[in-house]
């Protein structure tokens, strides 16, 4: 190898290779392994980018779209920045909060991206594990004394966990002021009602709190790639410094636009993952088989990918193997359209009279 | 050799109960099907109701279904090939058949004439199959047959105002908006529907709600309802010289202002299942399956069956309930 390959290949060294969820072997409905919305984007957002590919020789102009999220969101535009993904807002963090010396404070598991960009940037990486899917509040506040960034994902990716409000409050309470903690609510929306923290109280009362939030999944515009940060100016504006120009393209905003402005989709899309989630759950205590209680729209179930795999290919479905999600022996089922959750529900009661001792 | 099969039975009771039915052998005209999908219809909980319109005891309801075919001995079908249930079942020999099978005076329907969908295989006429679009997913070809109900009641309604108020957001409400909208997207639709979760649907497929602090007569009400005073409703709500299309089956006879009806020069038009537009609906199903996604908001195994319909009443669905055979 060469001397500049030598240098590329060591920077990458023990860095996790990002796995997406497979395809189903049915038809695209049945791909429940990437917590992906099972019925789309709403009609108004495929008319805004069918009248956004009319310009695509213009750079991309995000100001209006970001006031009108603004807006929507409650705060000012020096308190957000939209990112292309939440992960490129990962990239962005770990590039301005880590350095070698410094050190970052995780979850175990812990979102796959977090800790990439985390190793990445030479910082020391202290993994918490979790505590029955949840957060080990406690000794992640204790973990982040001389830390830089804490990242804490909530609800919890792959278990579903939620933080409540008032754990948030204590547990910030704790936590250093110089230490930036990521609150990525990528799927708070799915949460119960009522139970999704007050961001906006937080924020006033920490700012050292970032919330990371996605389009990916309750707005369903996954392909688009758009996410974005709110927090105090004093980290949206350099965070805002360091982004590549640009890097929100016109479609994400055009999709990103139209979506907001047609928040009945969203609500009515949500309303159906919760249904599917409270179907699962249930079938899930009738066989007997343990799972973390889900706030989001997927549900981690203890249950071996390849014993149910025959299963799932025979009913053309696809779930995430847990062993990719740093949980082996567990799989986490993203909430379908329906009719695909009745067919993964009889694949799980054929495989639980095939497998009575499973779970 | 396939002899039984699992069903639900409806007694002449009314008690609900998942049982076997025996099967009979297909002969040349007949098709031997593997169900895959069956809709449940708000005529089905009618019949669950009240016993209605049944020949033969114990019923099979559920005239909505997709299903593959395993055998059939006249050959009309290849083996494996999916197909679309026709809901109606005509006499052949009457005046109205001569126009239409859903004008046929002796109009019978599957599920009541003969067992219908809610079983896992089925020996039908080839006359009552349609083979699918190849590729179209069988969960989106259910909703086949209410589809071209709804597109009968809009093709009854003749040319589309600007604006259309629908009186009840259950499936078939749904789908005579989605159908309205297809058509015409910019059509300005209302929706008058109590129930949130319908009403939430409604939103998010475009329509506005009603505002009933802001009455407002409208050239086209769809009756997608049928409670007691939904006729009488319609009436009042639309504008002199306008319609009123009645999708849904009044469950009691119903009195009506006919010196209004004169007098306002309405125009009242009913609409029985569908003519032509079966093929049409499964040319739309196929050309766009995700604008139906939506519609099916909950889908039941089989086995689960009597237990959903037994508690529909006090937990109506938002949408579509479909049925996995």
């Amino acid at each position: 190898m060469t001397a500049i390959g030598d240098l590329a290949a060591r920077r990458v060294v023990g860095l996790p290779t990002y796995r997406p969820g497979k395809p189903s072997t049915g038809s695209a409905a049945g791909k429940l392994s990437s917590n992906e919305s099972p019925l789309g984007a709403g009609p108004s957002v495929s008319d805004a980018l069918r009248a956004a590919a009319g310009h695509p020789h213009r750079y991309p102009d995000d100001s209006a779209t970001r006031h009108r999220l603004a807006a929507e969101l409650g705060v000012t535009q020096s308190q957000l920045l939209l990112t292309n993904g939440s992960d490129e807002l990962c990239y962005l963090i770990a590039q301005m909060f880590l350095a070698p010396g410094k050190r970052a404070v995780l979850g175990d598991p812990c979102y796959a991206i977090d800790n990439t960009v985390s190793l990445l940037s030479g910082a020391d990486v202290v993994r918490v594990p979790l505590v029955r899917g949840a957060h080990d509040l406690r000794a992640m506040a204790a973990a982040a004394i001389d830390a830089s960034a804490l990242w804490l994902p909530s609800p919890h990716n792959p278990t579903g966990v939620a933080v409540s409000h008032g754990e948030l409050v204590l547990f910030l309470r704790e936590v250093p002021a110089d230490c930036l903690v990521v609150l990525d609510q990528a799927y708070h929306a799915f949460s119960s009602p009522g139970t999704s923290p007050d961001v906006a109280a937080l924020l006033a009362q920490f700012p050292n709190l970032l919330v990371q939030r996605t389009m990916s999944k309750d707005w369903a515009l996954a392909g688009l790639r758009v996410g974005y940060a709110i927090a105090a100016p004093e980290i949206i504006g350099p965070l805002s410094a360091i982004r590549p120009p640009f890097s929100v393209n016109s479609f994400a905003l055009a999709g990103l636009s139209a979506a907001v402005g047609q928040p009945a989709w969203q609500a009515m899309s949500v309303a159906r993952v919760r249904e599917g989630r409270a179907l699962l759950q249930a079938e899930l205590d009738s066989l007997g088989v343990e799972y973390y209680p889900s706030e989001a729209n997927f549900v981690l179930v203890h249950i071996d990918h390849s014993e149910l795999a025959p299963y799932l290919l025979e009913a053309g479905l696809s779930v995430r193997s847990g062993a990719d999600l740093g949980m082996p022996g567990w799989i986490r089922i993203t909430i379908g359209w329906a009719p695909t959750m009745a067919t993964l529900i009889d694949a799980l009661r054929k495989f639980s009279s095939a497998v009575p001792n499973n779970g | 050799m396939i002899t039984h099969t699992d069903a639900l039975l409806l007694e002449q009771d009314l008690t609900l109960s998942l049982g076997q039915r025996e099967l009979t052998q297909p002969v040349a005209g007949q098709a031997l099907l593997r169900l895959e999908w069956a809709g449940v219809c708000g005529s089905d909980l009618h019949v669950i109701r009240t016993g209605d319109w049944v020949n033969t005891w114990p019923a099979t309801l559920g005239h909505e279904a997709v299903g593959v075919v395993l055998d059939c001995p006249g050959g009309e079908f290849v083996v494996g090939t999916r197909v679309v249930v026709d809901s109606r079942v005509p006499c052949g020999d009457c005046h109205g058949c001569t126009q239409s099978a859903n004008l046929c005076e002796r109009l019978a329907w599957v599920g009541e004439i003969v067992p219908g969908g809610f079983e896992r295989h089925a020996v039908l006429d080839v006359a009552l199959l349609h083979a699918c679009p190849e590729g179209l997913e069988a969960e989106i070809a259910v909703l086949a047959e209410p589809l071209a109900v709804a597109m009968h009641a809009v093709n009854r309604a003749g040319r589309l105002p600007e604006s259309v108020l629908l009186i009840g957001y259950g499936p078939i409400g749904a789908l005579v908006h989605s159908e309205i909208t297809r058509r015409s997207p910019h059509i300005n639709v209302l929706v008058r529907e109590p129930n949130p979760m319908r009403l939430e649907l409604a939103l998010a497929l475009g329509a506005r709600s009603y505002e009933p602090s802001h009455p407002m007569r409208m050239p086209l009400v769809v009756d997608a309802a049928g409670y007691a005073t939904s006729v009488a409703d319609s009436i009042d709500l639309v504008s002199n010289g306008g319609t009123v299309l009645v999708v849904a089956i009044p469950h009691q006879p119903i009195t009506l202002d006919g010196q209004g009806i004169v007098e306002r020069s309405l125009n009242i038009i009913g609409c029985n299942g569908f003519a032509d537009e079966l093929p049409i609906a499964m040319a739309a199903l196929d050309a766009n399956p995700d604008r139906y996604r939506p519609l099916i908001t909950e889908a039941v195994l089989l086995e689960d069956l009597v237990a959903r319909l037994s508690d529909i009443a006090s937990r109506p669905p938002a949408g579509k309930i479909v049925v996995r055979l």
